[in-house]
């Protein structure tokens, strides 16, 4: 342990002493302080605090990611480099030990800059939340929307690939049927399925004029007695773009009541479900007209907890009642989310840092690995390639219209770049504590698991492994 | 010194080579070729060569820097990139690669973590040897800012901050004054009396012949002269014998027994014995010291780290209290039985390199009294020779 302290403390001090930390830590300051009155919001309090929290916390997590990087890279090559590894290497203390306690280093200044920054982001969001006048609705708008940690629930979606694959076997059978000629390669069979699978999910997301959408919540909590919000987004006419504009709908909220029980004989599964009871929904409208929404942009709409079943379910609808008859889209990924209180902000907000601070592990272990086999310029290319990669692996395997083979090759080569590079967007989640949605432990479970563990680690390991047989006479000395 | 019989060899190598490769595993240079040595524990060896010859490539596998492509090497009976082979094992490269934002405490300090030493040992350690390297007064100051010397002084230092079995010494005396070189030696003289083995190359060959048991000449990879000094030095078919002052009178009788046994058409030369350049820049040194003449620069080293010396209380801690060790091969007289002649000279030189220091030293008591003792031994040889 002693050997492994005394590299971190070397490492520590390489740092501090070359000027990296103070210039760091004033950049950070800068675009922590800076940030939010650059970028304009909605000019309003919650909104300059959403900044603050969003962006400011985005830019700490990417400025601090390549600082990770970089470092990690310069540590490692320059002690090679320059011959002190030399004078190191040839001590009692193991290649692995030196590896691990550079890396450690490296991640433990980091840390410091890091709590340095999500604090001082804090307590200014903290200072405008209560040294700011704001009226009380407006203050108790932000106390529900943007100071608390709300739990996320998403409406039950039907299987949209089982839904594609019957509609596809079906179509295939009545062209058979009627005589039409089939074409049964794969490549056509892939593109009839995605298209059909485009058709039933925009059909979903649809709402045409006159029409309504229900929305089936599940596993809601029963004794909750807070806030209930519906947070929402819709686009009219077609999705995205700069000609959203105000447009007309009205929300109906189902009150549940006992469903009848059945008579009669029945067998051990039925009576089973008999004893859960089931519950109905009387369909209420909100308001007594259709009220005006903005559409392409995010509402948050209060809703009462005796909405929630005993048994935990929800219904709401909404009918589309749009001024120019227009076709609107509620995209599955905006939901309708339903967001009940969990947490507190402080509790969300450090568990924010905490998914910074993995991704810090992950690029500092990146840059390491690369430079213990590489000199810096090209060890920072290396895992930039990479960090890149792993962002364009994400746009390309989310393809869904192949126009060509082109297309297809694109969505396979990205989908298999994910099983072993780890996308940036993964650690966006500034977003989440801008929204107020808490940031749930299984998220950064998975999160420390899939990419810190089984696609990290390895890196890491290989790193050490190469780092640890490299022949350090055979490098030139600059 | 351990014998060869009763003790495993420090450092065993048998057929060893060494052939860099390009990248595509082709051959490049044959640095080391099928070269077999061993090195018993408490020798110093010297590793000599010209550039090129393989001698950084044999030092750097021995640290396990490098690795043998063909060959055995063992040190310590063991690997030489094992862990625990490296716990006993001290380095001092060639050039400076401390790091150059540490000081000097805060660089043994961080060398001696690296052995696991604790604290408060590291503390210890610390403080004993920068006294005994003589940087105790920049135990502060950062090692960017040291000079070459006071750097190479440091080097010594943290190689041996962990009070290793096997030292390995690339230009140990590089960049040092004679001083610094005299104490640099003594040092290595005396962990060798402590049954240190230590290995050393160097250019400096004077420094080599006073310190060395053997040495191995290397030249194109291989091994082309190994042995002690005095097998491979001793000109077996001649003679030289050193005498006080003689006079003309004897200087010919002495030139007449000579030609009468080895016929006239030998070659014969008289001529007067000189001290070495460094003996004789350390006898100024040692009087401008005892003058109290001031210096900014790099003062001597104290005495010898306490942990390194087994007894604390033993007589050669006390010989080494600011006085240099002994020599164990005193092969040039001593200054107090030079000629009177020769001593008279040294006065006056000395006279005028302390000039302006205050004169507390008393050189012409001392020189009169060696002056009639030579007088006396001029007397006994002159009887010697005339048969009486």
């Amino acid at each position: 342990m002693v050997p492994f302290l005394g590299i971190v403390r070397l490492t520590l001090k390489t740092a501090v002493r070359s000027n990296i930390f103070q210039l760091l830590l004033l950049v950070l300051l800068v675009c922590i302080v800076a940030l939010p009155a650059t970028i304009s919001g909605d000019g309003t309090a919650q909104g300059y605090i959403q900044i603050s929290l969003k962006y400011s916390l985005a830019v700490t997590g990417f400025v601090l990611s390549l600082s990770s990087v970089w470092l990690g890279c310069f540590i490692m090559s320059r002690d090679t480099e320059t011959y002190q590894l030399h004078m190191v290497a040839t001590k009692s203390i193991s290649r692995v030990t030196i590896w691990l306690g550079k890396w450690a280093g490296i991640v433990l200044i980091h840390l410091v800059l890091l709590l340095v920054a999500s604090l001082t982001i804090y307590f200014i969001v903290q200072y405008q939340y209560h040294r700011q006048e704001f009226s009380a609705a407006e203050r108790q708008r932000i106390q529900n929307e943007v100071m608390v940690a709300r739990r996320v629930y998403y409406p039950v979606q039907p299987n949209m690939d089982e839904l594609a694959r019957r509609e596809l076997a079906r179509r295939i059978e009545v062209n058979k049927r009627s005589g039409r000629a089939v074409d049964e390669s794969q490549m056509a069979q892939d593109q009839m399925y995605q298209d059909i699978k485009r058709e039933i999910v925009g059909s979903y997301s649809q709402i045409p004029y006159g029409g309504a959408r229900e929305w089936q919540y599940k596993n809601l909590p029963t004794d909750y007695k807070g806030p209930v919000f519906l947070r929402f987004r819709f686009y009219v006419a077609k999705i995205g773009g700069n000609e959203q504009r105000a447009s007309s709908g009205l929300w109906i909220v189902g009150i549940p009541f006992p469903a009848e029980e059945e008579t009669g004989t029945k067998n051990i599964t039925e009576q089973k479900e008999i004893k859960e009871k089931k519950y109905n929904f009387s369909p209420y409208p909100t308001t007594q007209a259709p009220e005006q929404i903005m559409s392409g942009e995010f509402h948050e709409r209060l809703l009462n907890t005796e909405l929630i079943s005993p048994n935990g379910e929800m219904l709401v609808a909404f009918q589309n009642f749009d001024p120019s008859r227009e076709t609107m889209f509620f995209q599955l990924g905006d939901g309708p989310k339903v967001l009940i209180s969990a947490g507190s902000f402080t509790d969300n907000y450090f568990r924010a840092v905490l998914v910074v601070f993995i991704q810090l592990l992950i690029m500092a272990g990146l840059g390491c690995a690369a430079a213990s086999v590489l000199s810096m310029p090209t060890a920072v290319f290396l895992v930039i390639s990479y960090i890149i990669s792993g962002s364009l692996a994400v746009l390309l395997s989310g393809t869904t219209y192949f126009s060509g083979a082109a297309d297809y090759v694109g969505s396979y080569m990205g989908k298999i770049l994910l099983l072993f590079i780890i996308p940036l967007q993964a650690f966006d989640i500034s977003y989440f504590v801008a929204g107020g949605e808490l940031i749930e432990f299984s998220v950064i479970g998975m999160i420390f698991l899939q990419y810190f563990i089984l696609r990290g680690v390895p890196f890491f390991l290989l790193g050490m492994f190469l780092y640890r047989r490299r022949e350090l006479g055979l490098v030139i000395r600059k | 010194m351990m014998t060869k019989e009763n003790n495993p060899p420090v450092a065993s190598a048998v057929g060893l080579t060494k052939i860099f490769r390009d990248f595509w595993g082709r051959p490049k240079a044959k640095a080391v070729v099928d070269i077999d040595f061993n090195v018993y524990p408490g020798e110093v060896i010297g590793l000599l060569g010209p550039n090129g010859s393989g001698k950084s490539t044999t030092v750097k596998m021995l640290l396990g820097l490098l690795y043998p492509t063909a060959g055995t090497l063992s040190v310590l009976g063991r690997s030489p990139r094992a862990v625990d082979t490296k716990r006993e094992i001290g380095y001092l490269p060639e050039e400076s690669y401390l790091y150059k934002y540490l000081t000097a405490s805060e660089t043994l300090d961080f060398f001696g973590a690296l052995f696991g030493l604790s604290a408060a040992e590291r503390r210890l350690r610390t403080e004993q040897l920068l006294e005994m390297v003589g940087l105790s007064h920049a135990k502060r100051r950062r090692v960017g800012e040291f000079s070459k010397g006071m750097a190479r002084r440091i080097g010594l230092a943290q190689a041996m901050i962990n009070d290793p079995a096997l030292l390995i010494l690339d230009e140990p005396t590089s960049g040092l004054d004679p001083l610094g070189c005299k104490e640099v030696k003594d040092l290595i003289l005396h962990l060798k009396k402590r049954g240190k083995t230590v290995i050393v190359t160097s250019h400096m060959l004077s420094d080599v012949e006073d310190i060395c048991d053997r040495v191995m000449i290397m030249y194109g990879g291989k091994i082309r002269a190994e042995g002690t000094l005095n097998e491979l030095l001793t000109i077996t078919d001649a003679s030289r014998i050193t005498t006080p002052q003689l006079s003309p009178e004897v200087t010919a009788k002495v030139l007449k027994i000579l030609r009468e046994n080895f016929g006239s058409s030998e070659e014969f030369q008289v001529d007067h014995p000189r001290k070495s350049l460094e003996e004789f820049f350390l006898e100024v040194i040692a009087s401008a010291r005892r003058d109290s003449v001031e210096t900014a620069g790099v003062v001597s080293g104290g005495q010898i780290a306490g942990y390194l010396n087994d007894d604390k209380d033993s007589l050669l801690q006390t010989l080494t209290k600011g006085e240099a060790v002994p020599e164990a091969r005193p092969a040039i007289p001593e200054p107090a039985e030079t000629s009177r002649a020769e001593l008279e000279a040294d006065n006056i030189r000395l006279k005028k390199l302390t000039a302006e220091a205050p004169a507390k030293a008393e050189p012409e008591p001392a020189a009169h009294q060696a002056a009639e003792k030579l007088a006396e031994a001029n007397d006994k040889l002159k009887d010697l020779l005339s048969g009486k």
